[in-house]
């Protein structure tokens, strides 16, 4: 039984593309539920406080109101109030204290927006202010307010995080050891110490967060725009005490995400309301600047010690990560674990790297794009420049010295896979012209070039299922959790589906996701759904070939394994006009239609081996690894400071491409957030601990006339895997690092703190010092 | 959410003015740009809302001997693609092209912007540097004010009385050798508003190259475009060499007292003053280009 597979590899337009630039789809934004009932949040005015007291009484009669929540229905309806994906540390509505200047405190339900609004301003909250924490060291420092109780609710799948934590205002600490590091230390010629600070960023979507929730008499009806509404619905089936299977959450196209939307925030206050409502739908949107206090980037603070020898390898390294978690740990537990990449794709025999996610009275902290990645990647990738000056060696050189090599050892321990990483070093570099002189002047305006290197592992374990079904005429669907986010997710798994049984693209659906059908998936993050939802449609597609084989074989008097699956449906080997077609198939069978169901549990190594790491960060990382370089030329404008980036290239081994068209758009997009963060972007707060600039155009994000003149994209694939790999983020850390060096290296200067605002960049020129050779 | 606000929609400019004798606390629509903004955060509440896309004869260009007169409703888009403006005031069509997005010119007019008086803004400044006057219409009459005798009168403000509508935008066209810059200067994103603008026009002695007048403006730094005529007249008799235009843009930096704010601290914009009114007199200071435009940012 052979399978043609002639839909792979082709650049098809985006089969919602049209739709998408027409206005055409229909957003969660959009939706509206007859009779539906307004929800609006009330948030706290203070970044850290007590609540005394909440007085709702002057809303008892008020017109058009028909529902409130604070901490009291939270604490009658509810079986759990705590939400949270590994410490649940979270209640929709503020219990006792409020720990970042907007968490929800309260919330409304009423006949219109005006209403909803105006019985937010009635509620009288008294707060008892508590003193404040922003900054991550200074939450650490002995004396510092507590935020959390450091005994705190584990989930119980996740023995390895302690109950207690450790230490006042830690979330979770990560620790790595390999080799002697001490010992490495001694040996070396050289060490360069810096401290790399990344801001915080937002993630920007256009489409406002919104969700429509309706309690139903045993459960709930949920539609949201989610990135895991799998997740979703057991912590709401939590929340209320009731059966997975009861609640049911559906998710339409989304209108861009990058990790924002993967922590359940709106959709339990609305369900909350419904239920004090007796079970009337209630949508809560928020407006733009509103969605500004839902997540951030982890900003972070990562201090590197690296130790090289007298030839410029490195033999030791010591890293000190602290990614801010801000109010709540979301995803920080497993975020901290990227320090695992503190070295970056080098080999360093003699490391430690120790990690803390650190609450403080911010924002909380969510998944982005990059995840903890883009923060260790730039401090590596610039502290790789930092060397490579101090003991004069060109920046590539250096970097192909260190570089690992396919069987190598990464920091786990694992050995690494087939990754290329010189062939992705010369690509990249070669792209720009790297070898032609790294820097040039005309005038005021200084040329220079820059390069970095990733490598980004994938949420592990996490697993895929999908079921793909045959119509009686033909046509074919699959149900699956992916959510299509605009990253056309949508159009790469129809070709997978196609390729595997035969037919064209089109004829392929793939349905957005509803519980209530489809089987579970993780989430649509971590670069894992072409590779893992990919893989569970093949094992669905092979599954549903095998039933229809047995069928086709009676009707064609032949061995199941003499079949040939091709466009005209199944033939016997060597006699291709001996054939049925699909229809003729599933009319045999009598079922009127076929399905198969397949699954994928990415939760060990290439090598087979499972993936996990022990208590000094040895074993093995994650179920894949993603290798990219990136490379660029900025100009600098010496009597402003003003970059401008002339030409980047990015070069990624993906394996086999699905789509080459999307999967370059994936590597544009990567690199424009990847230019913002370095060179504007940051999310400010006021003293205290408001957010500054929550509008698009007080935080600005790059426009279509900042994509450089030139942008190269080259895929390789040494090895000629065959194997279908993620790429939806492994671009961003290596742009961002690369255009840091590249301005670094036009100024002279060693630059430490993002964003590299033009006056950041004109007071380094005018003060900071040269990049020089000492330790 | 719901906007408590009466909304007038005029057909004609008398109609216009009758209801603006009504005197009550009221904004004018035109593009809608920036009031629909400034209302949805709240920053303004007015009690009405007079649209005034719809008033007639408000959305012409006429080109005539010697200036360009624009209705106040003409899109800066319009003025942008107009081909009489691109031969006649090729500097402003130069400083269009570059503010916010296409999408937003296509809304915006050239009166709205004007009355919105943002201080973050391209084209006061480069209108100021031509020599634009603004005509007001009143129940009582009409008035010309040119934008540097004081329109401007602080952040958001101007000298349009309640009751006066801008009806045009009078643009003298420079002599013929004159020669005319705008840049813009953004520390941020390709689309953000300016950090520094500079306008400048110098008028000079063909034969000998001897200034005889020079407009420099600056937007973007302070409450209101900013301009010094003492400094201005430093380069009138002489030729506008290096020397001259670092002096100028010395006293211009030293003049100025530059707000900080998100897209520069006062002290990296006084520096960023001095460097682009200098680039500015470059651009203009050297042999007559073509097309009379000088170099942009």
């Amino acid at each position: 039984m052979t399978s043609p597979t002639g839909a792979l590899g082709a650049s098809i337009q985006a089969l919602d593309g049209v739709s998408r630039v027409t206005g055409r789809i229909r957003y969660a934004s959009d939706a509206r539920s007859a009779g539906a009932l307004h929800g609006a949040i009330l948030g706290s005015p203070h970044a850290h406080a007590r609540i005394v007291s909440i007085d709702t009484s002057a809303l008892r009669g008020m017109t058009g109101v028909r529902a409130i929540v604070t901490s009291r229905q939270l604490l009658e309806r509810s079986a759990d109030p705590y939400l949270g994906g590994v410490i649940r540390d979270r209640p929709p509505v503020a219990l006792d204290k409020v720990r970042f200047a907007g968490e929800p405190v309260a919330a409304v339900a009423a006949v219109d927006e005006d209403v909803a609004r105006e019985a937010l301003e009635r509620i009288r909250i008294e707060y008892e202010p508590l003193e404040a924490v922003f900054d991550p060291l200074a939450a650490l420092a002995p004396g510092a307010p507590m935020i959390h109780e450091r005994i705190r609710r584990v989930v119980p799948w996740r023995p390895e995080i302690p109950a207690e934590a450790a230490g006042p205002n830690v979330v979770h600490r990560f620790f790595q050891r390999r080799g002697d590091v001490e010992e490495g230390f001694r040996r070396a010629a050289l060490v360069v110490e810096n401290v790399f600070v990344s801001p915080p960023v937002q993630h920007a979507a256009l489409e406002p967060h919104s969700t429509i929730a309706t309690a139903t008499p045993n459960g709930a009806v949920v539609l949201t725009a989610s990135q895991n509404p799998f997740v979703l619905q057991r912590q709401l089936a939590q929340l209320l005490g009731v059966p997975t299977a009861h609640v049911r959450i559906t998710v339409p196209p989304i209108g861009g995400a990058f990790g924002g939307r993967l922590t359940a925030r709106l959709e339990p206050i609305a369900l909350l309301l419904s239920l004090e409502a007796n079970g009337r739908p209630v949508r809560i949107e928020l407006n733009g600047s509103e969605s500004f206090a839902l997540g951030v980037q982890h900003p972070a603070r990562v201090a590197l010690r690296t130790g090289v020898d007298g030839d410029g390898r490195l033999i030791a390294q010591e890293a000190i990560c602290h990614y801010t978690s801000g109010a709540y740990a979301d995803t920080t537990p497993n975020l901290i674990s990227r320090a695992y990449a503190a070295t970056g794709p080098y080999l360093v025999p003699n490391l430690v790297a120790e990690s803390f996610g650190v609450y403080t009275n911010q924002v909380p902290s969510a998944s982005f794009r990059g995840y903890g990645i883009t923060q260790v990647c730039w401090a590596h990738e610039a502290q790789m420049d930092a060397i490579a000056a101090a003991v004069g060696m060109d920046p590539l050189a250096i970097r192909l010295l260190n570089v690992v090599h396919p069987g190598d050892p990464f920091t786990t321990g694992e050995p690494l896979p087939d990754l290329h990483y010189d062939d992705l070093f010369r690509s990249a570099a070669q792209a720009i012209g790297w070898s032609e002189g790294t820097r040039s002047i005309v005038g005021t305006r200084v040329r220079a070039k820059g390069l970095a290197a990733t490598i980004k592992g994938m949420a592990t374990p996490t697993t895929s299922n999908a079921t793909i079904r045959l119509h009686g005429d033909g046509s074919i669907d699959a149900l699956v959790g992916t959510v299509d986010m605009g990253q056309g997710s949508g159009t790469a798994l129809a070709q997978i589906v196609a390729a595997a049984l035969a037919v064209n693209p089109s004829a392929v659906t793939i349905r957005v996701p509803d519980t209530d059908a489809a089987p579970f998936d993780s989430m649509t993050a971590a670069s894992r759904s072409t590779f893992c939802m990919g893989l569970a449609l093949r094992d669905a597609a092979a599954r549903l070939v095998e039933q229809l084989a047995e069928y086709a074989a009676t009707e064609l008097e032949a061995a199941p394994s003499d079949l040939v699956l091709g466009q005209n449906g199944f033939s016997v080997r060597g006699a291709p006009t001996r054939s049925v077609d699909l229809v003729q198939v599933v009319r045999a069978s009598g079922r009127q239609i076929m399905i198969g169901a397949g699954s994928f549990i990415a939760d060990r190594s290439q090598d087979g081996h499972v993936v996990r790491l022990d208590a000094e960060g040895q074993g093995y990382g994650s179920a894949e690894w993603h290798p990219a370089v990136a490379a660029c030329e900025v100009e600098v404008d010496l009597d402003t400071g003003h970059v401008r980036v002339i030409e980047l290239s990015v070069a990624l081994d993906i394996g086999t491409v699905v789509n080459p068209r999307l999967a370059n758009l994936q590597v544009e997009g990567s690199a424009m957030f990847a230019i913002g963060q370095a060179l504007f972007e940051e999310v400010r707060y006021d003293e205290n601990g408001h957010l500054a600039n929550r509008t698009l155009s007080d935080y600005q994000m790059p426009s279509s006339r900042d994509v450089p003149e030139v942008l190269l994209v080259d895929f390789r694939d040494p090895v000629g895997s065959h194997e279908i790999h993620g790429v939806g983020e492994t671009a961003l850390p290596p742009v961002r690092a690369a255009v840091v060096n590249a301005v670094g290296r036009a100024i002279g200067r060693s630059m430490t703190h993002l964003p590299l605002t033009p006056e950041t960049i004109l007071r380094a020129v005018l003060t900071g010092p040269l990049v020089a050779g000492e330790p | 959410m719901r906007f408590a606000f009466d909304v007038a929609t005029p057909r004609s400019l008398p109609e216009l003015l009758t209801l603006l004798e009504a005197g009550d606390d009221t904004r004018l629509l035109a593009g809608g740009t920036a009031l629909t903004i400034m209302i949805s955060r709240g920053l303004v509440s007015p009690e009405r809302v007079i649209d005034i896309q719809h008033v007639d004869g408000l959305g012409d260009i006429e080109h005539g001997d010697g200036e360009t007169t624009f209705g106040s409703l003409v899109p800066l888009r319009s003025i942008e693609l107009d081909s009489g403006t691109a031969a006649s005031l090729p500097v402003l069509v130069d400083a269009l092209r570059h503010v916010a997005n296409v999408r937003v010119r296509n809304a915006a007019t050239i009166g709205g912007n004007i009355c919105e008086a943002d201080y973050a803004s391209d084209p006061p400044a480069v209108l100021m540097a031509l020599g634009a006057s603004v005509r007001l219409a009143s129940p009582g009459g009409e008035r010309i004010v040119a934008l540097d005798d004081g329109f401007f009168q602080g952040f958001y403000e101007t000298i349009v009385e309640p009751d006066e509508v801008l009806t045009a935008v009078v643009v003298p066209h420079p002599p013929a050798g004159a020669r005319a810059t705008y840049i813009r200067y953004v520390s941020r994103s390709a689309e953000d508003r300016p950090c520094v603008g500079v306008a400048a026009v110098v008028r000079s002695d063909p034969d000998t190259g001897m200034v005889r007048q020079l407009r420099v403006i600056v937007g973007g730094v302070a409450e209101t475009p900013q301009r010094f005529p003492d400094l201005e007249s430093r380069a009138v008799g002489a030729r506008l060499e290096p020397a001259i235009a670092s002096e100028i843009a010395a006293g211009y930096a030293e003049q100025i007292d530059p707000i900080d704010d998100i897209r520069g601290s006062a002290w990296y914009r006084r520096r960023m003053i001095d460097v682009f009114v200098r680039r500015a007199l470059a651009a203009i200071g050297g042999e007559p280009s073509a097309n009379g435009l000088g170099e942009r940012a």
